[in-house]
């Protein structure tokens, strides 16, 4: 990230990265995807493109599968770099006269520079990375051929990047119980290549982490959130449920605590232990969101859930789609690494 | 005769005789004093005259008893046909010894009197002595008051009682009417009194009748004479020549069958409580005290639906306590739900049922039949409503299946219930819910509430749609419409039943853990069902294509079929409809017939 910490900040343009991180099917496509109607449906002063071609295309391409044909954006089949630059209005603390600082509102903007892997290039063993296949983005099979193994370059993507989006899907852990795995490997790579010298003794990992637990729109993770009483009615004019950002990672432990094949517990354990606890926030999200009653135009607790069985057998959008928490991660994190220059 | 014989009787009648100047019976001249000289022919010649005259007016006396015209019998008068004034006067003298006599109004007036007082327990005897011989007969009240005959002795016929009697009718006749001067009437008398000791049991315990019929005749009257003496409180009863050509026993046995009734009889009928359905046995008078015989009844009895076995008619006399069962009999079961039993009163302990025509049946049956009549009894016997909701999602030969199941419970059903009016069925199907931009979009198809052919009319022109939605079916959508139907104006006092046949489960009400879309149109299939088993007093049955192995799913159909839950192919539309309680089940028949009064 650059930052201009002058009198009159002008927009700043962020070169650092952000890496996105999760097991497969955790929905990485879908939020990349849904992040674009996300900043649309924002109130923040938000503004979101692609700053090269492929980028721009998957956004309009999934945003329009997700919205007008109502399916769910395949599974990143090989790996796709993109990056996109989000305008933002941001607070900085500032130098000011008489060794005091000031916030300032500064117009940001945050490049968000994104390796979309295949999720089973996340893997604990070397042995179970994959990248066949033609890129969905029309990347051809030589475009590919590198000298480096594409778990490699994930993890250098990761362990390079200035902050990380740790997608954590629930119902995939309650199903697989394969989060930790996935998670263990790619973090003691990560951790290899930053605190391997000695210099680096004692210290921890310098990303901040944001850990989005998605599909909060699925009945059993909805549920387990309101019958545990973290739900709280959202300020906007659809009165979505939410998590807020407070209990977000109490009710992350509750998940993990889900009766269930999997150590997700230990993911949580993990990253205090190599993270920050200061630089590590949770976010209850969903790329979907909730189902709207187009006639009372609010939210029903009856009747939520956006998502329909198709013709296909794979599931499709019942309707509208209002991503929840999907921008405010990436706030969180622009707002962080802009403070932090 | 033998000469020994002829030496000591008297000449007119016959009497053994002693040495007395004159016979003690006709009166005749035995012994007249001596007269001197011989007897001359003129002597012997009015002797001759004289004995043939006192002959001729004894016989013609006989003769006089017999009818009214003595040519029939003159071969039997001795010294020839009477003159008219001998004739005449014989008619006299017999007119004398059956004066006291009585006539057939009046022994008919007599003997419906002793059948009509007979106490219970007690029997009367009757000794009917009549020109063909002797009858003993008992009679007394059965248990259940019907006078019952019984030939103790007898009949026995003059010519075993008394061998010495003309073999041919006319001269027996005329001996038993008093011609017995030809006879030995010692041993006739011997033979009579050994006939009688032989013929008259012990008096019974309640009143004795003696009937001498005709009156005047001698043999007879000296049987009854006898008799009497056997039964020395017996009553005697002398009876002109009439009975309207019939026997004593025979006017009996036929003013018997008239009598009146003097106890009630009763068709044992059920009832059922339309409440708790709880079957209680009863009966209907079918004929009152005093009804006589040929009294006809008839009674509005009902079918129970589908019922196939046949109905026992028991009949019990009396009223509560100490009926007995008079008779038993079996019907095939009629052909419609109501129907009129007629009976016929033949005769005190005799009824006939002519419609419908009816077997008799073992009257040793009826404890085991009484006892087969069950507690309950679920079938709906009123008007009824049913409104069948099918799934019409899926292969078509499973939807084709399910179908089929329906249309055969109404082809079961149309017969059972040929009454107009009296079974509506709807008919509603679904195809899924699609979620989408439409999901709002009706799912259900079918027909209100109409006869059960027009019913099925609809149901095989309901199509087959594709799977949408997996997951469930909206049968909350059939139910909530099923309790539109059940619910509506005009249904008043009519029973109401659902059937679902599907193959999913109800979509939720509302979304629950799991990843099940509940109800776009928001029905909410519990409070349907509630509604529907509660308000609308339904009793619903489930069946599905296949039972769920799931304990949650089999919850949910569990709950669906409140009254019954069955698998597609191993259940029968039979089993259907009498777990919809529309068709009798084998284990609740009720084998006597159901009072019309539900």
């Amino acid at each position: 990230v650059t930052s201009n910490p002058s009198d009159s900040p002008g927009p700043v343009r962020a070169l650092r990265r952000i890496g996105l991180w999760g097991a497969p099917s955790s929905g990485k496509s879908t939020f990349l995807a849904a992040l674009n109607v996300a900043t649309m449906r924002s109130e923040q002063d938000l503004m979101m493109f692609g700053v090269d071609e492929d980028s721009t295309e998957f956004l309009v391409n999934n945003t329009h599968m997700l919205t007008r044909e109502r399916k769910f954006p395949p599974a990143s089949q090989s790996l796709v770099s993109l990056s996109w630059a989000i305008h933002m209005q941001t607070e900085v603390v500032v130098p000011a006269r008489f060794g005091k600082t000031s916030r300032r509102q500064v117009p940001l903007q945050l490049n968000i520079d994104v390796l979309d892997a295949p999720g089973v290039t996340f893997g604990d063993t070397r042995g179970t990375a994959s990248a066949a296949g033609a890129s969905r983005l029309g990347l051809h099979s030589d475009e590919m051929s590198t000298s480096v193994a594409p778990e490699e370059q994930v993890i250098d993507h990761l362990s390079g990047a200035d902050g990380l989006l740790l997608l954590f899907d629930p119902m995939r852990e309650q199903a697989t119980g394969d989060a930790f795995n996935y998670f263990q490997g790619t973090l003691l790579r990560i951790a290899q290549r930053r605190l391997s010298s000695a210099r680096a003794a004692g210290q921890r990992l310098p990303q901040y982490v944001a850990v989005c637990v998605t599909k909060f729109d699925d009945p059993a993770v909805y549920r387990l959130a309101r019958r545990t009483g973290y739900v709280s009615i959202g300020g906007d004019d659809h009165m979505f449920p939410r998590v807020q950002d407070g209990d977000a990672e109490e009710f992350f432990g509750d998940l993990c605590r889900q009766p269930g094949p999997g150590n997700a517990d230990l993911v949580s354990l993990g990253l205090r232990r190599f993270f920050r606890p200061d630089r590590i926030r949770y976010f209850i999200s969903s790329s979907i969101g909730f189902y709207l009653d187009s006639k009372i135009g609010r939210f029903r607790d009856q009747d939520f859930w956006n998502v329909v069985p198709g013709s296909d057998g794979k599931s499709e959008i019942r309707g509208p789609i209002h991503p929840i928490n999907l921008v405010e991660p990436l706030l969180w994190l622009g707002q962080s690494l802009a403070g932090g220059t | 005769m033998s000469r020994e014989h002829r030496a000591t009787v008297c000449p007119v009648c016959g009497l053994p005789i002693e040495t007395v100047p004159a016979c003690p019976e006709c009166g005749w001249e035995l012994q007249s004093p001596l007269r001197p000289g011989p007897v001359t022919e003129q002597l012997q010649l009015e002797f001759d005259e004289r004995l043939s005259r006192a002959q001729r007016e004894f016989d013609t006396r006989v003769a006089a008893l017999l009818g009214p015209e003595f040519q029939r019998y003159q071969t039997h008068i001795r010294g020839g046909p009477p003159s008219d004034k001998e004739w005449r006067a014989a008619q006299r003298a017999a007119r004398r010894v059956t004066a006291r006599a009585v006539d057939d109004d009046a022994i008919a007036e007599i003997l419906t009197g002793l059948l009509h007082n007979l106490e219970m327990g007690r029997h009367a005897g009757i000794a009917a002595i009549d020109a063909d011989g002797i009858t003993v007969i008992q009679v007394w009240l059965d248990s259940f008051g019907s006078p019952q005959l019984h030939t103790e002795r007898g009949p026995a016929s003059w010519t075993d009682l008394l061998p010495l009697l003309s073999r041919d009718s006319d001269k027996r006749s005329f001996q038993l009417a008093g011609g017995v001067a030809q006879l030995d009437r010692s041993r006739l008398r011997r033979n009579l009194r050994e006939s009688m000791r032989r013929m008259m049991p012990e008096p019974p315990d309640g009143p004795t009748l003696v009937v001498c019929r005709p009156a005047g005749w001698r043999l007879l009257e000296c049987a009854a004479e006898l008799a009497c003496q056997h039964w020395p409180a017996a009553r005697q009863l002398w009876v002109v020549n009439g009975l309207r050509g019939t026997t004593l026993p025979a006017l009996l046995d036929a003013l018997a069958a008239q009598m009146p009734l003097s106890s009630e009889y009763r068709l044992v009928v059920a009832t059922i409580d339309p409440e708790t359905r709880e079957v209680c046995t009863g009966d209907r008078l079918l004929f009152a005290v005093g009804d006589r015989p040929g009294t006809q009844a008839s009674l509005e009895l009902r079918q129970i639906p589908g019922d196939s076995g046949g109905v026992a008619f028991a009949v019990l006399v009396g009223n509560g306590i100490g009926s007995g069962l008079l008779s038993l009999s079996q019907a095939s079961p009629p052909p419609e739900p109501r129907y009129q039993l007629q009976v016929v009163l033949e005769g005190p302990g005799r009824v006939r049922f002519t419609e419908p025509p009816c077997m008799p049946l073992n009257p040793e049956t009826w404890p085991a039949l009484r006892d087969s009549i069950p507690a309950r009894m679920d079938t709906v016997l009123g008007p009824v409503d049913l409104v069948c909701a099918i799934e019409l999602s899926g292969p078509s030969s499973l939807v084709r299946r399910r179908r089929r199941l329906v249309r055969k419970l109404l082809e079961l059903l149309i017969t059972a219930y040929p009454e107009p009016g009296m079974l509506r069925v709807g008919v509603v199907g679904c195809i899924d819910h699609v979620y989408g931009p439409r999901e709002r979009q009706p799912v259900i198809r079918g027909v209100a509430l109409a006869t059960a052919e027009e019913a099925l009319e609809a149901l095989n022109s309901l199509g087959t749609t594709e799977i949408r939605y997996p997951g469930a079916a909206p049968v909350e959508d059939m139910l909530y419409e099923a309790y539109m139907q059940l619910s509506g104006r005009g249904r008043e006092g009519r029973a109401a039943r659902v059937l679902i046949v599907a193959a999913r489960r109800p979509h939720p009400h509302r979304q629950e853990m799991n990843q099940l879309l509940p109800c776009p149109g928001r029905y909410n299939w519990r409070t349907s069902l509630h509604q529907l088993t509660g308000a609308a007093g339904a009793t619903c049955v489930a069946v599905a294509d296949n039972l769920p192995a799931s304990w949650e799913e089999m919850t949910i159909w569990r709950e669906l079929g409140t009254a019954a839950l069955h698998e597609l192919p191993a259940v029968t539309a039979r089993e259907v409809g009498e777990d919809l309680r529309l068709l009798v089940p084998h284990t609740q028949r009720v084998p006597v017939p159901l009072a019309d009064s539900e």
